[in-house]
C-alpha cells in the first residue's frame, strides 16, 4: 500500500535499526505519558479552569438537573428551602429564630449550585441571548457564573475574567459588605435580570442561572432588606391592596362594563365553579391596565360567542404573586398564592384560562408547590382549541385590509411554558403569508424587559430592552406586533410611543375577535339580497 | 431612655368610608393600616435608638382592637414593644380626648424621655395632637422636624419650610413631630416580621390609666361634627378641539361664562 501524504515519514526512518526504533517509540510514549500526567496535574490544581473541568463535570451537571423529568429549570422558580425544609408561609411559627432565607454567603449555596458554577464551559451562549447584556447592563450570565465559581474555590479571578468583569461594570467591590451581593456580585448585575430564561435554555451543560439569581434576590429582600427602591411601593401595594398598582379591589370588574352580556361572578351569581366550564382568571393587569382590560373584554366576548360557560372571581381575585416571587420576596408571594388557593378551594375551581403569561405560569406551574393543582390554559390555547372544534369561526380580512404581522413570544408563555404554536396558528388563520418572524423568535425570543419584576423598576443602565425588541419588530417591516401577554403589550407600546413611527401593538385576542366578528357579519343576509 | 411613638390606625386612603348617624366614622373591621405619616416617626425613633446607648422604642396607640394591626407594623419595623389603649368609653373622642388618654398612657408607661408623633394623621389631618399632647404632659414641643439629634439631655431639630430651615433646641423630656421629609421608612425584612411575632403588645383600659370616662368619648367632645358631605364625583371635563385657532373664541366664551 502506498500512502502518498505520510509515506515520506517512513522513508526518513528507513535504515534505522529495530533497537533504535524501539527506543524512539519508548521515548515518544514516555513524553506523551508525562505530558498527560502533567496536564492532569495542572487541571487538578486549577479547580476554576472550567474550560477543562466541564468535560468531566458537564455530564454530571446535566444528570443532576433540578427537574426530575429532565426538563429545563424554567417555568416554576425553585422552591425556597430553609434549613433543608420547604418554606411554607403557613408554617412560619415552626421556623427557627436564626433561619436564613436565600443565599447570602457562598457556603449557603447547595451542592447543585456549586456544581453549576464549576461546570461552565465559558462558551458565552447565555450571554449572546441575554437581554440585559445586549442592552448594556452589567449582567452576563456567564460572568455571573464565573465570578461565583472563582469565589467558591477561594481563588482570585483569572486575568481575562477579572478584566471582563471590570470593563462591564459587573465587578464586586471591596466594600464593607460581607455578603455575596456587593463583594462578589454587583447589585446592578443582580437586579438587571428579567428572568427570561434564555441563558438556562441555551446552556450546553444545563446550568440553572435563574435559580441562583433568585437565591441571591431572596436573601437581599428577606434578610438584608437591600433592594431597588421601587420595590418598596411594589411590596406595599401587593401586601395592602393585592395588586402591584395599589388600586382598590372593588375596581376589578370595571373591564366588564360595556359588555353586552353579563359575566357571572363566583360567590355572587353562582356558588361553585362546577356550574361553569371554566374560570376566566383576569389578573391584575387585565383588571387595572387600560389596554389589558380591553384584552380581557375581548377574550370574554370570544368565550361568550363560542358558547363557553365561564365565571370570574371579581374582587376575590388577588395578585398571582409572580412579581413578588421574581423580586425575591418569597413571603409576600406565598401570602398571595395561599389566599388564591383558598379562594379556588372555596369555589371548587379546577379549570382556569388566563390572559397573562405570568399568571399562567404561576397558576399552572408554581401553585402546585403549595398544594394547588389546576388545569390552566392560556387564552391563545383555548381560542385555538375552540376554532379547531368549530365553536368559533375565524374569517381572514379582505386582501386590501391585510397587513403584515409579526409575533412577539412572551418569555413566560414561550420559553418557560413551551407554547410557541397556538398563537401562531391563530395568526395564520388570519392570512398565512402575512406572518413574518423577528430575528429572535420562538425559543430564542428577545424579552420585552418586563419580567423579573423589572416592570416595576426604572431601567437606568444602558439602553432599554423594550426599545431593542421594538427595533427588531420594525426591522421586519410589519405594521402590527401581535403578542399574548399584558406586560409585553405595555412594554412594547411604551417602546413604540418613544419612536416617531412604530407598528401597532395588539394582543392576539383582538385580532381573533375581529376575525370572528367578520365571520358573524358575513353570515347576516344582506338586506338588498332579500328584496 | 424610652422613646414613645404615638401612632394611629387609619382607614386605607382608597377605601370607601361611611359615617354613622352620630357623624362618627363607621369602622369596618381589619381593613385599615398604620398611618403613613406615622411610619416616618417610627423610622426616626429607630434611627435615634441606634445612635443612643440604652434606648428602647415603645409604640402607643388609642383605638379599637383592630388598631393592633398598626402596632404590629411598627413592631415589624423594629420597635421593641407596644401599648394599645382600648376602651368602649373612648369611642367618638375628639382630638382633645385622644390627647388626654395618650398623655395618661405616656405617664403610665414610665421613664419616657421623648415622645414622637407624625406631623398629622392621614384621615382627619388636623395636625394639632402633638401640641395638645405636649401641653398635657407639660413638655416642650418641637414640631415639624425634618431631622433630629439627641445629645445627652438636649434635643435638636431642623425644621424646613417654605421660608428656609431653622434649628431649634430644647431639653428633654420633650415631644417631637416628624415630617415626611425626614427620610424613607424602612421596609421590614422577613426576619423582622418573624421577630415581631414575639414582641409584647400590652392592652390598657381607662381604669388602668386613672382617666375618668366622663372626660373622653363623644359626649365630652369639644369639637362637634355637624355634617359630613361626600364630594361630588369628578365629572369629565369639556374637551375643545382646536382647528387652526378655532378654539380661541370657545375658550374665551367659557372663561367669561365661568366668571359670571
Amino acid at each position: 500500500m502506498h500512502y502518498p501524504l505520510t509515506s515520506w515519514v517512513g522513508g526518513a526512518l528507513a535504515g534505522w535499526s529495530p533497537e533504535t526504533l524501539a527506543g524512539v517509540i519508548t521515548v515518544t510514549a514516555a513524553v506523551k505519558i508525562l505530558v498527560s500526567m502533567l496536564w492532569l496535574g495542572v487541571i487538578g490544581y486549577s479547580v476554576t479552569m472550567s474550560v477543562a473541568w466541564h468535560r468531566f463535570l458537564g455530564v454530571l451537571n446535566v444528570y443532576a438537573r433540578r427537574e426530575l423529568d429532565g426538563s429545563a429549570a424554567l417555568g416554576a422558580a425553585a422552591p425556597m428551602l430553609v434549613a433543608g425544609k420547604l418554606f411554607d408561609i403557613r408554617d412560619i411559627d415552626d421556623l427557627d429564630e436564626d433561619a436564613t432565607f436565600g443565599v447570602g454567603k457562598i457556603e449557603e449555596f447547595g451542592w447543585k449550585s456549586l456544581l453549576d458554577f464549576a461546570s461552565c464551559t465559558e462558551c458565552g451562549r447565555c450571554q449572546d441571548l441575554c437581554p440585559a447584556w445586549n442592552t448594556g447592563k452589567p449582567l452576563s450570565p456567564k460572568l455571573f457564573t464565573l465570578a461565583l465559581r472563582d469565589h467558591a474555590a477561594g481563588r482570585d479571578h483569572s486575568a481575562d475574567v477579572a478584566s471582563a468583569l471590570s470593563s462591564s461594570g459587573a465587578a464586586g467591590s471591596d466594600s464593607a459588605s460581607e455578603g455575596l451581593v456587593g463583594l462578589v456580585i454587583n447589585p446592578d448585575t443582580l437586579w438587571s435580570c428579567t428572568t427570561c430564561g434564555a441563558c438556562v435554555d441555551q446552556c450546553p451543560v444545563d446550568i440553572e442561572h435563574v435559580d441562583h439569581i433568585l437565591d441571591l434576590r431572596r436573601h437581599e429582600v428577606m434578610v438584608a432588606s437591600d433592594f431597588p427602591e421601587e420595590f418598596n411601593s411594589l411590596f406595599a401595594n401587593l401586601e395592602t391592596k393585592g395588586n402591584p398598582w395599589g388600586l382598590p379591589a372593588r375596581d376589578r370588574m370595571d373591564w366588564a362594563k360595556g359588555l353586552d352580556f353579563s359575566v357571572p361572578v363566583l360567590g355572587k351569581d353562582l356558588a361553585s365553579a362546577e356550574e361553569v366550564d371554566t374560570l376566566l382568571w383576569v389578573g391584575c393587569a387585565g383588571a387595572f391596565d387600560e389596554k389589558a382590560k380591553r384584552t380581557t373584554a375581548a377574550v370574554a366576548e370570544l368565550l361568550h360567542l363560542a358558547g363557553v360557560k365561564f365565571a370570574v372571581l371579581g374582587q376575590a381575585e388577588t395578585c398571582c404573586g409572580d412579581a413578588a416571587r421574581r423580586a425575591g420576596n418569597e413571603a409576600t408571594y406565598q401570602g398571595l398564592a395561599v389566599e388564591n388557593i383558598e379562594t379556588f378551594a372555596e369555589y371548587g375551581v379546577k379549570q382556569i384560562v388566563a390572559t397573562c403569561a405570568h399568571c399562567l405560569n404561576a397558576l399552572s406551574r408554581e401553585y402546585s408547590q403549595l398544594g394547588g393543582a389546576y388545569r390552566v390554559e392560556h387564552h391563545t390555547q383555548v381560542l385555538n382549541r375552540l376554532i379547531r372544534a368549530g365553536q368559533l369561526n375565524l374569517v381572514e380580512p379582505p386582501e386590501q385590509e391585510k397587513v403584515q404581522i409579526t409575533y412577539h413570544d412572551p418569555c413566560y408563555l414561550g420559553r418557560h411554558n413551551q407554547e410557541f404554536d397556538a398563537p401562531r396558528e391563530l395568526l395564520a388563520g388570519l392570512g398565512e403569508a402575512d406572518l413574518v418572524e423577528m430575528e429572535h423568535h420562538a425559543a430564542t425570543s428577545l424579552c420585552c424587559g418586563g419580567g423579573g419584576a423589572r416592570m416595576w423598576t426604572e431601567e437606568k443602565l444602558g439602553t432599554r430592552i423594550n426599545s431593542a425588541r421594538m427595533d427588531e419588530a420594525v426591522a421586519t417591516g410589519a405594521a402590527t406586533v401581535a403578542t399574548a401577554c399584558p406586560y409585553c403589550a405595555i412594554m412594547l407600546s411604551d417602546a413604540g410611543a418613544a419612536r416617531d413611527e412604530a407598528p401597532q401593538v395588539t394582543d392576539v385576542a383582538h385580532l381573533v375577535l375581529a376575525g370572528v366578528k367578520r365571520g358573524l357579519d358575513s353570515a347576516q343576509p344582506r338586506k338588498d339580497e332579500q328584496a | 431612655m424610652k422613646i414613645l411613638v404615638c401612632v394611629k390606625y387609619v382607614p386605607d386612603a382608597t377605601d370607601e368610608v361611611s359615617f354613622e348617624e352620630d357623624q362618627t366614622l363607621a369602622r369596618t373591621g381589619g381593613s385599615g393600616r398604620l398611618s403613613e405619616l406615622d411610619e416616618y416617626a417610627v423610622e426616626q425613633a429607630l434611627q435615634l435608638r441606634a445612635e443612643l446607648a440604652d434606648a428602647t422604642v415603645t409604640v402607643l396607640t388609642v383605638g379599637s382592637d383592630d388598631a393592633e394591626i398598626a402596632l404590629r407594623k411598627a413592631l415589624q419595623m423594629g420597635a421593641n414593644d407596644a401599648v394599645l389603649v382600648t376602651d368602649p368609653a373612648i369611642a367618638g373622642s375628639d382630638v382633645f380626648g385622644t390627647a388626654t388618654v395618650l398623655a395618661s398612657a405616656a405617664r403610665s408607661v414610665g421613664e419616657v424621655g421623648l415622645v414622637m408623633c407624625g406631623m398629622s394623621s392621614t384621615d382627619a389631618g388636623i395636625g394639632v395632637l402633638p401640641a395638645l399632647l405636649a401641653d398635657a404632659l407639660g413638655w416642650p414641643l418641637l414640631s415639624q422636624a425634618a431631622a433630629l439629634t439627641v445629645d445627652g439631655q438636649s434635643l435638636q431639630i431642623d425644621r424646613v419650610d417654605e421660608t428656609g430651615s431653622r434649628t431649634i433646641i430644647a431639653g428633654l423630656p420633650a415631644v417631637v413631630s416628624v415630617t415626611d421629609q425626614s427620610g424613607e421608612p424602612r421596609y421590614p425584612s422577613f426576619k423582622d416580621v418573624l421577630a415581631a411575632k414575639k414582641k409584647q403588645v400590652t392592652k390598657m383600659a381607662l381604669a388602668d390609666l386613672g382617666v375618668s370616662p366622663d372626660s373622653v368619648g363623644l359626649a365630652a367632645a369639644r369639637v362637634e361634627v355637624i355634617a359630613t358631605v361626600r364630594n361630588p364625583d369628578r365629572a369629565a371635563g369639556r374637551v375643545i378641539v382646536d382647528d387652526n385657532g378655532s378654539s380661541v373664541d370657545e375658550i374665551v366664551k367659557f372663561l367669561v361664562d365661568a366668571t359670571k
